[in-house]
């Protein structure tokens, strides 16, 4: 029984993801057509400039934050640790609020060093906190890095409160794709790309994943490789924080489940688990857009309820091998 | 706009119970302030049915933002006012002046600080409604808001707000001035209108999303027509605010578009920042063939209008209404 899945789980992903991505081609609020595709210039040029642009930013938004789980993961040594349990999302949320505070008006490539930034320096305090603590039990690990995020989460809170800027901070946070066209998604080609850089060292990764010791006993430069990593996931947290918003659980729940039923090879997992990244969250963005339609609920709330239930189960299913 | 107003409530019985305890002391700042002589009192029909208040208040704490304007503009200067809530432009005296007390705002409300400034009128409701009961303890609460649930309610509750003001500070004819040219504006922009179609806006953390919820009401005085409103959300939905697409917004192509800049509202950038704008202008690309865009018939509420509300709020948007669309 064990192999059926792990036979077929390749060729169900990608054509989920062909199928969901031709979906998202399709459905929305403007009427575009097969028909109208061919024939009728203001469907096309609307294809071109609003339902491309978002059905990209979905791909790498997902692609990337599942991605940046795997690696955070293996970092780690710890499933339950990705860019929102470990509060890097949060960081770099507080970036964006500091520079939205010093400088509203800033260019948005500067709103994204100062996210990128901040991220980096949040999942060092993650990383060294995590040094300095001795039980490093599976439910520990994210309990700190879930603890670190609440922290950074309600100084952000308080000072949006402080300067008013409340509203904003929840318009923007609650991660959604809806104002996604041409011309606001493009940084996010940075995230698709540390998705490939990911790809081509990811063995490193997966060596790395066996523990500082074994890792340095089979010659790799642990500090270095955790760098990289770190460095990674900010810069791809980073971007997608400030384009689309907080995407809660994406991380956690696709590369667990890839593991499951692949193993735990990475530079074999990571494409899929990319591709299962992007089922997910082309589909609850295909939900928020169409059950409310003409309106739309950011795919974060939906994906939170999915994550909530999968993070759970996680637990649950994980608590027959530790004893916590 | 709903928000978490657990810390705000607690801070708000602490307040109350600090109340009671000064008030077991004996010895209270309002004693010292008051006059020995019962002062006059005059009765008003308040949201919170009648009340009594004092016929020559003088220490004043203003709570309700949309009417701010209005107390000027009658001359009163309040002891105590929620100074975040105060709008960016108009009020820097008010904002400036050590002597009013600053309460926080709605969410963190300072009621010590109100307390300490021995009021004997509070003019209340809107963001503080709920607070009505904890602040008429320390003084008459006068909640003269508009109505802003009851659809329809909102215009009459602008005019009746504005004259009960007037009636308490003895200023009613400043006050049917004021009543006079939000109904003068209101006229000339219902008669400038045709029933055109208009997309409501509201421009939050760099986003545009539908705004109907909380400018809708300005429909209510012109003759014009949400473009989503037979989207079956109503004013009640609690989907009004909910995110939308620039492609949707193109696909209904409304004739107009009239937006509130909230991003700009809670601004505290001294340059010429014009959120609203840039967004609209970086939508080009998706709405460049939209009625309202290629027409330019976009009207930008004053970038307060978010803070303000009031009855000067919305004769200047009736204002802005019947020139944009008397020149068109």
């Amino acid at each position: 029984m064990r192999n059926l899945p792990t036979r077929y789980f390749p060729a169900a992903v990608v054509l989920a993801a062909v199928g969901l991505t031709a979906a998202s081609l399709l459905v929305g609020g403007y009427s575009i057509t097969f028909e109208k595709l061919l024939h009728d210039p203001a469907a096309q040029h609307m294809f071109f400039v609003s339902r491309i642009p978002r059905t990209l930013a979905l791909i790498f938004a997902a692609a990337a934050m599942s991605v940046c789980g795997v690696i955070m993961q293996l970092i780690t040594q710890n499933k339950f640790v990705e860019p929102t349990t470990a509060g890097t999302a949060q960081w770099a949320g507080l970036g964006m609020l500091a520079i939205l505070i010093v400088d509203p008006g800033a260019a948005p490539m500067a709103k994204m060093a100062v996210a990128i930034a901040f991220a980096f320096a949040g999942t060092w305090v993650f990383i060294a906190f995590l040094n300095r603590v001795r039980v490093k039990n599976s439910l520990v690990v994210p309990l700190v890095g879930i603890m670190l995020g609440a922290v950074v989460g309600s100084f952000s809170t308080f000072l949006a409160g402080t300067f008013d800027l409340l509203q904003t901070m929840s318009a923007w946070r609650s991660g959604g794709f809806s104002g996604i066209v041409e011309g606001f998604y493009e940084p996010l080609w940075l995230a698709a790309v540390v998705c490939v850089a990911a790809y081509f060292v990811a063995d490193r990764f997966t060596v790395a994943g066996l523990g500082r010791d074994v890792a340095t006993n089979v010659g790799l430069h642990y500090g270095r490789v955790v760098f990289l990593g770190v460095t990674m996931v900010a810069l791809a947290t980073g971007v997608t924080t400030v384009v689309v918003g907080f995407i809660p659980f994406l991380g956690l729940i696709v590369p667990n489940l890839v593991s499951m039923i692949l193993g735990d090879d990475l530079r074999r997992n990571l494409p899929w688990v990319a591709a299962l990244g992007v089922v997910f969250l082309l589909a609850c963005d295909l939900i928020g857009r169409t059950i409310i339609a003409p309106m739309e609920l950011p795919a974060s709330v939906i994906l939170g309820v999915v994550g909530a239930v999968a993070f759970i189960s996680l637990v649950l299913r994980q608590r027959k091998h530790v004893n916590a | 706009m709903k928000l978490s107003r657990t810390s705000a409530s607690i801070g708000g019985l602490a307040a109350v119970a600090l109340l009671g305890l000064t008030a077991c002391g004996g010895s209270t700042d309002a004693a010292e302030a008051g006059t020995d002589t019962p002062a006059e009192t005059i009765t008003v029909e308040t949201n919170n049915g009648p009340v009594e208040v004092p016929a020559d208040a003088e220490r004043v704490v203003a709570l309700d933002n949309t009417s701010f304007a209005t107390l000027k503009a009658l001359g009163v200067e309040p002891v105590a006012a929620p100074k975040q809530l105060l709008p960016n432009n108009g009020f820097e005296d008010w904002r400036d002046d050590e002597a009013i007390a600053d309460v926080g705002t709605h969410r963190e409300p300072n009621l010590e600080a109100l307390n300490e400034a021995a009021p004997d009128l509070i003019v209340g409701g809107y963001r503080f409604s709920e607070y009505t009961d904890d602040l008429a303890k320390i003084a008459p609460v006068l909640d003269v808001t508009p109505d802003a649930e009851t659809p329809g309610a909102w215009l009459d509750g602008l005019r009746t707000q504005t004259e009960t003001l007037g009636t308490v500070f003895g200023a009613e004819e400043q006050a049917a001035e004021i009543v006079a040219d939000f109904d003068a504006a209101q006229t000339a922009a219902e008669e400038a209108t045709d029933g055109e179609t208009v997309f409501l806006a509201n421009a939050s953390g760099g986003k545009i999303d539908n705004g109907a919820g909380r400018i809708g009401r300005l429909l209510e005085g012109v003759n014009l027509e949400d473009v989503f409103a037979s989207e079956d959300l109503d004013g009640e939905s609690v989907h009004n605010d909910s995110g939308l697409a620039p492609e949707t917004v193109a696909e209904a192509d409304p004739d107009w578009m009239i937006v509130m800049d909230r991003d700009a509202a809670v601004s505290t950038a001294e340059d010429e920042f014009t959120p609203a704008q840039s967004l609209v202008a970086a939508l080009e690309n998706v709405w460049g063939e939209t009625t309202f865009f290629a027409g330019d018939q976009i009207i930008y509420l004053n970038t307060d209008f978010y803070k303000t509300e009031g009855i000067q709020a919305y004769t200047e948007a009736y204002e802005q209404i019947s020139e944009a669309f008397s020149a068109n």
